[in-house]
C-alpha cells in the first residue's frame, strides 16, 4: 500500500496535450519559447508542484505573447491562448486530486472536467472570434480592450 | 502548497495589500513628479489625447494587478481540504519516531526551543547512561564522576556530549555547517552508539553513528481521524492566475498596439465567468458499505465495498470520498479514496482492504470533498453511511500455548506441581511414619529391610489463582513501525491464549486492564468463563480506543485493582514496558506478594538513532525488572509467543 501523491495518467495526459497545443499555435505565430513550456508544465504536474506547473504556464504564455507582437494570425494567438489556459486548469486539477485522493487520483472526474472546460473556453473563444472578424472594420480597438478588462476586473473583485 | 498549517486570513492579506500599496504609491510618486515638471515648464506639457491616457493608465494598471495576483498566489495564496491519511492507524504510534524528530531538529520552530530540545535529549541520554552505568557493575556514585570525565567510552565524540566543551576541528564543524547538521545532533548519535556498545546490544541495524538512519516518518501528510478536519466551505482561488494572464495579455494587447492580444483574453475571461456563475455544490448522496468477512480471524484481510449513488436531481461535477476507516486498522491493499463524477442516480464503487485486529473498530462517517465543475469553491462534508458500521474480530486462542505459572497456589486440587509435600505423582521426600498415613504411601522396602517406617510424600498438585493484568494505556499503542499492528493487540492475543489454556489446566483465571477506563473479571473457573472474558477482550473500551481526554492514574489504579485481587492470587502482566510507569507497577505488585510474570510485546526497533535509545531504555527497564525476581517474557516482534517463552523459561530454571 503506497499514499504517494501520485497524479493520474489522465492528469499526465491532459497537462501534456493541452501544452502542446499552445506551443504548436504559439510556435507557428513565431513564440518558440513556449516549446519549453511542455516538459515544464508535466514535470510540476508529476512532482505535484504548483509553482513549476506555473513556470510551464508562463513559458506558454510568453510564446503566446510573441506569436502576438509578430502579428500572427489572430485565430492561432487565441488557440495558443486557450491551451495555455487548459493546461494551468488540467495541470491544476490533476494536482489537486493527487494530493487529496493520492493513487487512486485520475479517472472519469478528470476527464469530465477538463471536457467541460475545453468546451467552455472553445466555445467562447469561437464566438470572440466571429466577433472580432465582424468587428475588426470601423469600431475603435480602444473600446473592445476597454470592455474586456472592465469585465475581468469585475469578476476578479467579485472573487475577493 | 496544501492548508496543513490553515495560514490566518488576515495575515496573508496585510501582506499582500501592503505590496499592492507600493505599486499605487510608486504610480503617484511618478504622476506628482511629472505634474511638477509640467508646472515648471509649461512648454514640455504635451497636447495630449485624453483617450490615449486613458488606455495608458488602464493597461499599466492591469499589468500591476496580474502581477499582484500572480505573486499572491504563488505564495501560498490558495487552499484545499489536506485530509488526513486514513490509511494508518491513528491510535497507535511508533516508539522514538518523536525522538528522531527531535534529533534532526524538525519539531523545534525557534531556536529557544530546539535548545530546549537538545536539553531534554542530553537528560533523557544521560538516564540512559547511568542506567547502563549501573548495570555494568560500577557503584552509584561513582557513576556521575564516569560519566563526567568521559571515561566510559572510546568515543571522544560521544563522551563530549554529557561534558562541556567541542569535540569538534574547525575543519569538521565548517564541514558540518556546509551540511546543514547541527553538532549536538552528531554528538547525540555517537552517544546513543556508545551507550548501546556499552550495553554489548550489537545486533543493531542502525550501526553507524555518522550516519542518520532510518527516520523515513509520515512526510507525505498527516495521520489523524475526520474529527480532526475542518468542515467549511473553501475557495481554492485557483482561477487567480488564469485572471492574471487574462489581464497581462490585454495590458500588453494595448500597451503594444496588437489587437489579437486583446481577442487572447477572451477564452480567460470565459473561464472566470465559469467560476463566479458556479454556486457552492450540494450533492445529495446514499453511501452503503459492505465487508466481505463479518467475523474475520485476527490478522486476516477484509475487503470492505462501498457504494456511493447521487440521490439528488443534479449533476456532481467532481466528488471526492474518503471512507472512514475505523482509527485502529490500517489498509493493506487498495485505496478507500475514490474521485468520481455522478449524474443523478448514478452509482459508483470501489473497495479496499483492511487487516483485521482483534476489538471492535467502529467505522467513521465518510468524508465527501464536493467541487463545482470549475473547482472554484470546495466543499467538505461527512456522509452517514448505511450497511456495516462495525468490524468485530474476537481473539481465537488454538490452546496449544501457556505461560508457566509460579508455584503460589489455592488449597485447590488442580495442576500446578508446588513444592510441599503429600499425595501426587512426582516423588518429593521420605519422612518418619506417623500414624494415619495412608498404607500405599509407606516405603515398604525400607521396612523390608529393616530400616524403620517411612512414609513417601509426593508434590501437591494444586490449582493456581491467574490474573491477567493487560496494560492498554496509551503508552500501549506502539507499534515497530506505522503498518504494524500494536503491542497491545498482540497483548491482547497472548492473553486469550494464556486465559484459555489456564482454564484447560483446571486454574481459576481473571482478567484486568490497567487503563484509564475500568475493566475487571473476577478469577473464576470453568467453561462458562472463557466467553465472559472473549467479550471483555473485544469489545471493551479500554482495549478498543485510546484514552482520549481520560487520563490514567496509577496509583489509584493500583488501588482500586488491590482491593480486588484474592490474596492468593498471581500476576501475569502484558505490557510493552515502553515507559518507567510500567515497571513500577509490575515491581509494586510483586512486592505485594502477588507474583508477577511479565509478558513484554517488545515494539521497539534498532533502525534509527531515536528507536535504538528506545530499545536500548527498554532492555534496561527488562533488566530492572529481572533484578526485582519478577519473571519475564521478552516477546520480540516477528516471533511466536511459544518460542519467547521457552528461550525465558531456561534463563528461570534455577
Amino acid at each position: 500500500m503506497s499514499v504517494d501523491r501520485t497524479p493520474s495518467r489522465q492528469g499526465l495526459a491532459l497537462t501534456g496535450g493541452t501544452a502542446l497545443l499552445a506551443a504548436i499555435a504559439a510556435s507557428l505565430g513565431g513564440g518558440f519559447v513556449a516549446l519549453l513550456g511542455v516538459p515544464l508544465a508535466l514535470l510540476g504536474v508529476r512532482r505535484t508542484s504548483r509553482r513549476v506547473l506555473a513556470g510551464g504556464v508562463f513559458a506558454l504564455f510568453a510564446g503566446v505573447v510573441l506569436a502576438g507582437v509578430a502579428e500572427a494570425d489572430p485565430g492561432i494567438v487565441l488557440l495558443a491562448m486557450v491551451g495555455t489556459v487548459l493546461c494551468w486548469d488540467v495541470g491544476e486539477n490533476a494536482i489537486s486530486l493527487a494530493e487529496q485522493l493520492r493513487t487512486s487520483a485520475g479517472g472519469r472526474v478528470e476527464t469530465v472536467h477538463a471536457a467541460a472546460s475545453a468546451l467552455l473556453a472553445g466555445g467562447v473563444a469561437v464566438s470572440g472570434y466571429v466577433v472580432f472578424l465582424l468587428s475588426s472594420g470601423g469600431q475603435p480597438g480602444v473600446a473592445l480592450s476597454l470592455l474586456v478588462l472592465g469585465t475581468v476586473l469585475v469578476l476578479l473583485v467579485l472573487g475577493e | 502548497m496544501s492548508d496543513a498549517r490553515v495560514p490566518i486570513p488576515g495575515e496573508q492579506r496585510d501582506r499582500s495589500l501592503s505590496s499592492a500599496a507600493l505599486v499605487t504609491l510608486a504610480i503617484a510618486v511618478v504622476l506628482v513628479l511629472v505634474a511638477a515638471v509640467f508646472i515648471a515648464v509649461p512648454g514640455l506639457s504635451p497636447t495630449l489625447d485624453l483617450t490615449f491616457v486613458i488606455e495608458l493608465l488602464m493597461a499599466l494598471f492591469a499589468l500591476a494587478a496580474a502581477l499582484t495576483f500572480t505573486v499572491r498566489y504563488l505564495r501560498g495564496d490558495h487552499e484545499q481540504l489536506d485530509p488526513p491519511l486514513i490509511e494508518y492507524r491513528s491510535t497507535t504510534s511508533v516508539p522514538g519516531e518523536s525522538l528522531d524528530a527531535s534529533l534532526v531538529g524538525a519539531r523545534a520552530d525557534s531556536s529557544a526551543g530546539l535548545y530546549r530540545q537538545i536539553k531534554d535529549i542530553r537528560e533523557r541520554l544521560e538516564t540512559l547512561l547511568e542506567g547502563a552505568l549501573e548495570q555494568s557493575g560500577i557503584a552509584a556514585d561513582a557513576v556521575e564522576e564516569t560519566i563526567q570525565s568521559g571515561e566510559w567510552t572510546d568515543d571522544r565524540i560521544a563522551a563530549s556530549f554529557f561534558t562541556p566543551g567541542q569535540p569538534f576541528s574547525t575543519i569538521e564543524r565548517a564541514r558540518l555547517r556546509a551540511t546543514q547538521i547541527r553538532p549536538r545532533e552528531v554528538q547525540a548519535r555517537h552517544a546513543i552508539d556508545a551507550i548501546a556498545n556499552r550495553l554489548s546490544i550489537t545486533d543493531r541495524e542502525w550501526v553507524d553513528p555518522d550516519d542518520r538512519g532510518d527516520i523515513s516518518a509520515i512526510e507525505e501528510g498527516w495521520v489523524g481521524r475526520f474529527e480532526d478536519v475542518e468542515f467549511r466551505d473553501r475557495e481554492t482561488n485557483r482561477w487567480r492566475l488564469v485572471g492574471a494572464l487574462t489581464l497581462t495579455v490585454v495590458g500588453l494587447g494595448v500597451l503594444l498596439r496588437a489587437p489579437s492580444l486583446v481577442l487572447a483574453a477572451v477564452p480567460g475571461t470565459g473561464l472566470l465567468a465559469y467560476r463566479y456563475l458556479g454556486s457552492t455544490p450540494a450533492p445529495t448522496l446514499v453511501v452503503e458499505r459492505t465487508v466481505d468477512e463479518d467475523d474475520p480471524r485476527p490478522g486476516e484481510e477484509v475487503r470492505v465495498t462501498v457504494t456511493v449513488t447521487n440521490a439528488g436531481d443534479g449533476m456532481a461535477f467532481d466528488l471526492r470520498l474518503l471512507d472512514g476507516v475505523p482509527p485502529g486498522l490500517g489498509v493493506v491493499e487498495g485505496s478507500p479514496r475514490h474521485g468520481t463524477t455522478l449524474q443523478p442516480g448514478a452509482k459508483t464503487r470501489f473497495a479496499y482492504v483492511v487487516e483485521a485486529d482483534r476489538g471492535e473498530h467502529r467505522f467513521e462517517s465518510p468524508l465527501v470533498v464536493a467541487r463545482d465543475p470549475s473547482g472554484g469553491i470546495e466543499r467538505t462534508a461527512t456522509v452517514d453511511a448505511e450497511g456495516a458500521q462495525f468490524l468485530r474480530c474476537e481473539p481465537r486462542p488454538t490452546q496449544e500455548l501457556s505461560v508457566p505459572v509460579r508455584t503460589q497456589t489455592s488449597r485447590d486440587v488442580g495442576r500446578v506441581v508446588t513444592d510441599s509435600g503429600g499425595s501426587g505423582l512426582e516423588f518429593h521426600s521420605v519422612r518418619e511414619y506417623r500414624s494415619g498415613d495412608p498404607m500405599k504411601r509407606i516405603d515398604w522396602n525400607r521396612a523390608a529391610r529393616g530400616g524403620g517406617m517411612a512414609t513417601l510424600q509426593f508434590r501437591e498438585e494444586h490449582a493456581a489463582t491467574v490474573v491477567l493484568l493487560i496494560d492498554a494505556r496509551d503508552e500501549a499503542f506502539v507499534a515497530p513501525d506505522r503498518v504494524s499492528s500494536s503491542a497491545l493487540e498482540r497483548s491482547l492475543g497472548a492473553a486469550a491464549e494464556v486465559f484459555v489454556s489456564r482454564l484447560d489446566s483446571d486454574d481459576r483465571v481473571g482478567l484486568a486492564a490497567l487503563a484509564a477506563d475500568d475493566c475487571w473479571l473476577a478469577p473464576g473457573a470453568g467453561h462458562g468463563h472463557w466467553p465472559l472474558a472473549r467479550r471483555l477482550l473485544t469489545t471493551d473500551s479500554a482495549f478498543t480506543e485510546t484514552g482520549g481526554t481520560k487520563r490514567f492514574y496509577p496509583i489509584v489504579a493500583m488501588r482500586r485493582l488491590r482491593k480486588k485481587l484474592p490474596k492468593n492470587a498471581q500476576l501475569v502482566l502484558f505490557s510493552p514496558l515502553c515507559d518507567d510507569t510500567a515497571v513500577w507497577m509490575a515491581r509494586r505488585l510483586h512486592a505485594y506478594g502477588y507474583p508477577m510474570t511479565v509478558v513484554s510485546p517488545d515494539p521497539t526497533t534498532t533502525v534509527s538513532p531515536g528507536r535504538t535509545a528506545t530499545h536500548l531504555e527498554r532492555q534496561l527497564r527488562l533488566s530492572r525488572l529481572r533484578r526485582a525476581d519478577v519473571r519475564v517474557i521478552d516477546w520480540e516482534f516477528d516471533e511466536p509467543l511459544a518460542a519467547a517463552t521457552a528461550r525465558a523459561t531456561r534463563r528461570w530454571s534455577r
